[in-house]
């Protein structure tokens, strides 16, 4: 009887022992698999960032420049103004009244600056100056014009909006996928590179000189 | 040694219980073959698997510090793509420029008409002025109409006196 029964209870634990085993290994199989999709997706993801940024290196000071002139991070009415005026001066106008405002918002993302100015010419010149108006940056638009001629004159008042924008607070985590910059935003940051950008003048800090007698004149 | 057996046939067990032993030991081999065979499998695979995981993750890490070296031109991506979305938006509002240059050309291709008053915003003009006789202001009418570039065009005022002519007022709309 003994001889009967072991080989049956021997069957019967292995089998469940299989069954068991079979199972387990099945899932920790499928989890392990799952784990490896995800992590591959992970490493591709990373690679193709790793690939993107990598090629844009080099050549991304020039384009940052323009792109920032474009659409500033802080209130850019002054900049706008002297654009303005260059402009202006170029055509053989000039501005006068000019007011600034915070606008109303349009748009959510940016923030406009409204700013109001009179000009007087001939209407060759009035068109010629509004018509560039397009071409300077903080990109700036026509919002509306009020002519009148006065003999061969055109004395216009123009409205026009600049925008300024904050720059973005969160950067986007180490893992989220970077891609590189599409034809089309391509084609925009050609289209703003060609705009005229304020000219800044930096003023270095003059250095320090020898004063032989502190209590006479100071040397120019 | 030789196996001898003294007990008697009748009380040793019956022949269809030895061949269910029999089979019991068989199938008992056949499954514990099975089992190793199959837990070997599993067991590499398993620890392949486990290998791979790990490789693509030493992998990652090195991404990841040359994507930390890259942090600078990342930023500088992130931040070229915000102003970028926000430089469409620009160009998605309406200006009123064209609508200046389309009516500046067309008082300019009438110099007879003397335009007093203009008020341009985007899509819409208006144009207040006056013509010395019926001729211009009808010549002038007649370029209005055909011009493409007004959908609608509405004289919200006319009146006439012998000192100026007649003074005018036209709303128009922009296409």
């Amino acid at each position: 009887m003994k001889k009967l029964i072991a080989p049956i209870i021997f069957f019967v634990l292995i089998t469940a022992l299989t069954l068991f085993g079979f199972k387990a290994g099945f899932a920790k199989i499928l989890e392990l698999r799952t784990t490896l999709a995800e992590t591959n997706i992970k490493e591709n993801i990373l690679k193709e960032k790793a690939g993107v940024l990598g090629s844009l290196q080099d050549s991304f000071d020039l384009q940052a420049n323009p792109a920032v002139a474009s659409i500033p991070e802080k209130n850019p009415a002054l900049f706008a103004l002297s654009q303005l005026k260059n402009l202006a001066q170029t055509k053989g106008i000039f501005l006068a009244n000019i007011k600034v405002g915070l606008g109303a918002n349009e748009l959510t993302g940016i923030s406009p600056v409204d700013i109001s100015f009179d000009v007087e010419g001939n209407l060759s010149q009035v068109l010629d100056f509004t018509g560039s108006i397009k071409t300077i940056t903080p990109l700036t638009r026509v919002t509306g014009v009020e002519f009148g001629f006065i003999e061969a004159r055109v004395r216009a008042t123009v409205s026009v909006k600049t925008y300024w924008a904050p720059y973005p607070i969160k950067i986007p985590s180490l893992v989220d996928p970077a891609a590189p910059l599409s034809a089309d935003e391509k084609e925009i940051l050609l289209k703003i590179s060609q705009l005229s950008r304020p000219s800044f003048i930096n003023l270095l800090p003059s250095s320090p000189t020898e004063v032989p007698n502190p209590f006479g004149e100071l040397p120019i | 040694m030789t196996n001898i057996n003294l007990l008697p046939k009748s009380l040793g067990p019956k022949g269809s219980i030895l061949k269910l032993a029999n089979f019991s030991q068989k199938a008992a081999v056949v499954m514990t073959a099975i089992f190793f065979i199959f837990g070997l499998f599993i067991g590499g695979y398993l620890f392949f698997l486990n290998r791979e995981i790990k490789n693509s993750q030493s992998r990652q890490e090195t991404l990841k510090a040359t994507i930390k070296n890259l942090e600078q031109t990342e930023q500088k991506l992130f931040l070229l793509k915000d102003r970028i979305a926000k430089i469409k938006l620009f160009y998605s509002l309406a200006d009123s420029q064209t609508d200046f240059q389309d009516v500046g050309s067309l008082l300019a291709g009438n110099p007879s008409v003397l335009a007093t008053k203009v008020a341009v915003t985007p899509g819409k003009v208006t144009l207040n002025g006056m013509a010395q006789g019926s001729q211009t202001f009808g010549d002038f009418l007649g370029v209005l109409v055909l011009s493409p570039n007004y959908k609608s065009i509405n004289l919200s005022s006319f009146s006439f006196s012998p000192e100026v002519g007649y003074s005018f007022g036209f709303d128009l709309t922009t296409k």
